[in-house]
């Protein structure tokens, strides 16, 4: 169509420019010329004419195929678009499956692994069961199993479950039976020994060996070895002896040996006083010095009696006659701290009021010397002794701390030991302080009141005196 | 009763060294309700300086005593008589506060026996922690129970102990200041009346006369 277009301009444009030269040339062209030429154009006009239409025709041509071709294209979209939505439909229907899925996947996994845990916990128990167990003891290969049931990297499967089951099973019936068999044992003495072993549901175990020996076993380690129980009474080890012969009842032990520990180390309280270290002597030492300064002082005293007051009454009344001779014979029969007092002031009858004063003054002093000894004594140690325990204590601690530093605090053993070693001083402290103190006091309130009698007495002495005069 | 069986768990939980504590809480509250009983008896029974003319007190009252005492013993030479004064006046007031310092003692022993028990606690739950480990808590609730129990009581004891300590010292201290002023009204009456007469009533009489 573009072809017949340009063609028709082009034969315009030749029309045109033929028109301008004839009419440059129009005076000496001729009407024949003027013919031929008309005769050319309207040649040349038909000839476009049927170009044209030539044109027109093949544009219609091309119109009414490109219409075809175009809903041929529009079809295809629609199709298209179709299939786009049905593929996203299902894309989206499989994301919702993938997830559904793997909810799944995940809840299965979860349930693997705690019944994998539960194994694994069982297992563990078990393992921690057999090795308190006297059963394992008896039959060591059992503890082999243990190493593939909790190996970390590998699920147990059914033959695992199957073997734990009936191992739980055998340790359940070793509890209810009671069985003999030879076997080797640490004996007291450290050295292997072979021995004859009873056996009682899984806590407890008695030998003896050939030599005759008898006694409790605990385990130690890993439940495999066994060693004989230290410090049993030969009564207790007659009676086992009697239970192999067949005689007795058999002695039992319920708590895994845990008993004996107890048992062993409530053997000697004098020990554990002795494990409180260094500074236990002194505090016991105060303790002892402490009491023979108190009985030395209960003696003492208790011989002093206060005066009574009907033998005042008596010597008041010489002593208002002045009967000086008769006063002195009755006060030097008594040997009372207040007869002393008295006759001290009385040597000094002929004398003034002061000196009678200063005599009974002098007399007293002495008096309450010699009563008072060893009190301030008794106090000090009082005060020292808790001093000293909590001296001990912290010297305890410090070696408590210094294990620490050394080993960690990796073994509550040692550690609670240390502490409780280093707690005895305090208590030993106490329990020495606390007596003497309240020694003091009944000590110190007797000697109190023998002061007033002597004071009241010489001085109502020196009023009679002086009244006489 | 559920009282007493809870009284009865904690004397169980509180080991041997809660039966000491008890006691000496028991004989301190007896010495206290004891002295308090007395001081009061004697307050109430006590007479005025104004009133002693007109009502004597009773035989067994201190200001009965200490006026026969005096008396009897009283000099011409006014120092002996301070002296005298002075010694009746200490022997009295030490007869009236005889007990408080054994009260004093109890209360501050109490504390030191609950902490003797809670020493002794602690050391059996160590020991049990150094035998079994840290796994058997009951064995460890033992002993720091016994522990603080002990503390608890040897408290219990002291801190009511101290207060009635103080306030039976303040008791005496004001009795010693009226035995003071008592005995310097008895050393302001005229001698001679008082020397002569025998019972109370014919001192009043005849010291209204001289007055």
């Amino acid at each position: 169509m573009r072809t017949s277009i340009s063609t028709v301009l082009i034969a315009l444009f030749l029309l045109c420019s033929s028109v301008t030269s004839f009419a440059v040339s129009a005076d000496e062209v001729s009407p024949e010329q003027w013919q031929k030429t008309i005769k050319t154009l309207k040649q040349l006009n038909i000839t476009h004419k049927t170009d044209v239409k030539k044109a027109l025709d093949l544009s219609s041509q091309n119109k009414v195929q490109l219409t075809g071709k175009l809903a041929q294209l529009k079809k295809a979209v629609s199709n298209t678009d179709i299939q786009v939505h049905t593929l996203t439909a299902r894309y989206q229907k499989l994301i919702k499956d993938e997830a559904k899925l793997t909810a799944l996947l995940k809840s299965r996994r979860e349930e693997i692994k705690t019944f994998e845990g539960t194994v694994r916990t069982a297992a563990k128990l078990m393992q921690d069961r057999s090795r308190t167990s006297f059963y394992t003891q008896q039959n060591p290969e059992r503890l082999a199993a243990f190493a593939t049931l909790l190996a970390p990297d590998r699920m147990p499967g059914l033959t695992d479950l199957t073997r734990l089951i009936e191992m739980y099973f055998n340790e359940l019936q070793a509890t209810a039976d009671v069985s003999r068999y030879s076997s080797t044992i640490i004996g007291s003495d450290g050295q292997p020994m072979d021995v004859e072993i009873i056996r009682t549901g899984t806590s407890s175990a008695v030998y003896q060996s050939s030599t005759g020996e008898a006694g409790f076993l605990q385990l130690t380690g890993d439940g495999t070895v066994s060693q004989s129980v230290n410090g049993i009474s030969s009564q207790l080890s007659g009676t086992i002896s009697a239970a192999f012969a067949g005689e007795q009842f058999l002695p039992l032990d319920f708590s895994h040996g845990a008993a004996f520990i107890r048992f062993i180390a409530e053997e000697d309280t004098w020990k554990k006083i002795a494990a409180g270290g260094a500074l236990v002597w002194p505090i016991l030492g105060i303790g002892a010095i402490a009491l023979l300064l108190a009985i030395e002082r209960f003696i003492t005293l208790s011989r002093l009696r206060r005066s009574s007051p009907k033998e005042l009454t008596v010597i008041l009344e010489h002593a208002e006659h002045g009967e000086w001779e008769e006063c002195h014979t009755l006060l030097e029969k008594r040997s009372t701290p207040t007869a002393r007092v008295l006759n001290s002031t009385l040597k000094k009858a002929q004398g003034s009021a002061a000196a009678l004063e200063k005599g009974m003054e002098e007399a007293l002093m002495i008096e309450l010397a010699r009563m008072e000894r060893f009190l301030p004594t008794m106090q000090t140690l009082a005060a020292v002794a808790p001093l000293l325990g909590l001296l001990g204590t912290v010297t305890g601690m410090i070696n408590t701390f210094q294990v620490i530093t050394l080993f960690g605090t990796g073994d509550p053993h040692m550690l609670s030991g240390g502490i409780s070693e280093a707690l005895v001083t305090t208590q030993l402290g106490l329990a020495v302080a606390i007596p003497i103190m309240m020694l003091h006091h009944l000590l110190n309130s007797r000697v109190d009141r023998l002061a007033n009698d002597m004071e009241e007495k010489g001085t109502a002495l020196i009023a009679t005196i002086l009244n006489r005069r | 009763m559920s009282i007493t069986s809870e009284l009865l768990g904690q004397y169980h939980a509180g080991g041997f060294v809660l039966i000491p504590i008890i006691l000496t809480g028991l004989v301190m509250w007896w010495l206290i309700l004891s002295k308090l009983c007395t001081l009061v008896q004697f307050r109430k029974h006590e007479r005025s300086l104004e009133e002693l003319q007109t009502n004597p007190p009773p035989e067994w009252h201190w200001q009965h005593s200490l006026r026969q005492d005096f008396v009897k013993l009283r000099c011409r030479d006014d120092e002996v008589n301070h002296a005298l004064m002075s010694a009746l006046g200490n022997t009295c007031c030490e007869s009236m506060a005889k007990g408080v310092s054994t009260i004093a003692l109890l209360a501050a022993a109490a504390p030191l026996l609950g902490l003797l028990g809670t020493v002794t606690g602690m050391i059996s739950t160590f020991t049990i922690i150094a035998e079994f480990g840290t796994g058997n808590a009951r064995g460890l609730a033992e002993g720091i129970s016994q522990a603080l129990i002990t503390t608890q009581g040897g408290l219990l004891v002291a801190i009511p102990g101290y207060i009635a300590v103080n306030m039976l010292q303040r008791r005496i201290g004001s009795l010693q200041q009226r035995i003071d002023l008592f005995l310097t009204y008895l050393d302001e009456q005229p001698r001679g009346v008082a020397h002569d007469v025998q019972s109370s009533s014919e001192l009043s009489f005849r010291s209204s006369i001289h007055g």
